[in-house]
């Protein structure tokens, strides 16, 4: 296993169970792999074969693993609570859902992904409004900007998720299919972005999906069976 | 560097659904009416017990060293009391007596309880100003005057007889009585209606009372003189520890008498019960607006903490709904309690009114009772997992 030092992501025999007495329970089998800045990684199987419970664990949001799990720089197996929170803040998600705030505007809800961010407080209303505002122009929603979601469709849904996840710029970007509830287009336009980040950005991007018409985008295909890499 | 606040989500979940928010508020707003209500009527109806005191033209009353409730003051001898007369400070002493009878209320033919004032109309008790006493209609035989405070019906019947310049007719005990004006008195527990009538006239029709015999003596004090000082000087001279007669001001009289009423009667235990249940019920109709409110908006919450939000700061959002949401209905709750109180007054007589101490401390534990729903409600957030969202 080829480990770059700098590799936003580094795996190494990572096993995961949610209950690791019982025999034949692991939903993670020694997995090993590594993550370079700048690249692009789909994660495919299989339901069932683990790709979504690795992005939960590789994004901070699930605890329990045994192995090696670094994630931009850090050990998180043996991570607290609160170095997990302060790693999330550093990774972009994407959910499947959106899980945009109703109450929110299209602007309003990447603001909040960057609010966390006290640097961006400091810099005030005008710059955060204005780095949304040029996220949604990116993403073909400048005149979306006042909609709440509900008024919004759903690949523009989508989409103001993708903005809020790269709003700060992170250094990983965690995508649970992005473009499965999009049409061709959408997805194209998505995906798309999220490659073009890794290159501009630096950033490693790792998407799990079912969606076929984007694999071809991937630097790296990775592909999940019964919990380990086949 | 000052940072700029951040985005007001307690504020925007709740006014992007005004129907929802409207409710929730009417349903708090409901229950602090109800612990305003209750609290209110408890504090009218024993102010009204001591309202009869504020109206005597004195400032020291002299009574049985036995005395615990007006009603039922027991006699004492004026003899004793117009001592008191000789001390220096005292400008005079006026005889008081207080009787329960039964009086015909016409012309729906029922009896009812009647508290009677009676009085020396040449030295009346009584302020005259206060009460609005007409002094000279006291004085004719078998006449008394009724207290326009009184049940309204009661008094309806009589302004009316009045009116068409007659007096009413009824009976008290089994003799006639005429009620020739109308004055300002008060109810009170021990009786529905209040008469006010000469001394010869409470004899006529209270036999068994004398002239000698009255219940208090009101001590009206020259100008320049101290309370205190003319109350030492009756309590250790003319009326030492051990005398069948002491002497107080009309404060310590008045609290006596409310003290009798709230340690005697259940009225205390029944109106607080009333107001714990108005604070449970605002507290469980809270509880259940925040409970559904967060398990509806939980996806919203795993996102907030999957973005790198602390869970303290998602719990923030919902306590700060419910302070928003208690804050909106109070005022409300206000008005409308001034509404009611107003209903209740012109319907009972009763001196019911709003008080800052009470608004106060009401909204401080409405406050409090948000802050307790809102900590039940949010323990489904501690629980909440991010990774739930994928």
């Amino acid at each position: 296993m080829l480990m770059n030092a700098a590799s936003p992501v580094i795996v190494n025999n990572l096993t995961f169970s949610y209950a690791y007495d019982q025999p034949d329970s692991n939903v993670l089998n020694s997995i090993s792999l590594s993550v370079s800045s700048g690249e692009l990684i789909i994660l495919t199987g299989a339901s069932g074969s683990g790709k979504t419970t690795l992005l939960t664990l590789i994004g901070g949001l699930k605890t329990g693993a045994k192995g090696c799990l670094e994630v931009l720089g850090k050990n998180i197996i043996s991570a607290s609570p609160n170095e997990l929170l302060l790693l999330r803040r550093q990774v972009g998600f994407i959910f499947q859902s959106h899980n945009l705030l109703p109450y929110l505007t299209a602007l309003e809800n990447i603001r909040v992904g960057l609010e966390i961010h006290d640097s961006w407080r400091q810099m005030g209303l005008l710059a955060m409004e204005n780095k949304c505002t040029e996220l949604l122009e990116l993403l073909k929603l400048g005149s979306r900007t006042l909609f709440k979601p509900k008024d919004l469709s759903v690949g523009q849904k989508q989409r103001v998720s993708i903005a809020r996840a790269i709003a700060n710029k992170p250094k990983l970007i965690l995508a649970d299919e992005p473009t499965a509830s999009l049409d061709k287009d959408s997805a194209q336009i998505a995906i798309t972005l999220l490659r073009d980040l890794t290159k501009v950005n630096d950033c490693a991007v790792i998407v799990v999906t079912h969606d076929n018409k984007i694999l071809d985008y991937a630097d790296r295909i990775i592909n999940l069976e019964n919990g380990s890499i086949t | 560097m000052s940072l700029t606040p951040r985005l007001p989500l307690a504020l925007r979940q709740l006014t992007d659904a005004p129907v929802k928010t409207a409710a929730a508020a009417a349903g708090i707003c409901f229950s602090t009416v109800l612990v305003f209500f209750q609290l209110g009527l408890l504090n009218a109806i024993y102010q009204s017990q001591s309202r009869p005191y504020s109206l005597l033209d004195g400032e020291i009353v002299l009574v049985s060293d036995r005395f615990s409730r007006l009603s039922q003051s027991p006699e004492i001898a004026l003899s004793d009391v117009m001592r008191a007369q000789g001390v220096e400070g005292v400008a005079r002493v006026s005889p008081l007596s207080i009787q329960l009878g039964i009086l015909l209320i016409l012309p729906q033919g029922f009896t009812t309880n009647a508290q009677i004032y009676s009085i020396d109309p040449s030295n009346s008790a009584l302020s005259i100003e206060k009460t609005k006493l007409n002094i000279s209609s006291l004085t004719p035989y078998e006449r008394a005057s009724m207290d326009d405070m009184s049940r309204p019906s009661y008094v309806s019947n009589v302004q009316k007889k009045l009116n068409n310049y007659s007096d009413y007719r009824t009976n008290l005990g089994n003799k006639r009585l005429f009620i020739n004006s109308i004055s300002s008195i008060g109810s009170t527990f021990a009786a529905d209606l209040s008469l006010v009538m000469s001394q010869d006239n409470l004899i006529h029709y209270f036999p068994g009372r004398s002239y000698s015999k009255i219940n208090l003596g009101i001590v009206k004090l020259k100008p320049g003189y101290s309370v205190q000082k003319v109350l030492a000087t009756l309590n250790s001279k003319l009326y030492p520890v051990g005398y069948n007669i002491k002497a107080m001001s009309i404060p310590e009289i008045s609290d006596k008498e409310m003290s009798f009423w709230q340690k005697n009667t259940s009225l205390t235990f029944i109106f607080g019960i009333g107001v714990i249940v108005g604070f449970v019920v605002s507290g469980i109709i809270l509880y259940q607006i925040l409970y559904s409110d967060v398990i509806s908006h939980l996806p919203e919450y795993a996102t907030l903490l999957a973005l790198g939000y602390p869970n303290i700061y998602v719990i923030k959002v919902v306590f700060v709904q419910a302070f928003l949401l208690t804050a909106i209905s109070f005022p409300f709750s206000f008005a409308i309690t001034l509404g009611l109180y107003g209903l209740m007054a012109s319907a009972t007589n009763l001196v019911i009114y709003m008080t800052l101490e009470r608004c106060i401390s009401v909204l401080f534990l409405s406050l409090l009772t948000s802050s307790f729903s809102c900590f039940l409600a949010t323990n489904q957030l501690r629980k909440v997992d991010p990774s739930s969202l994928y």
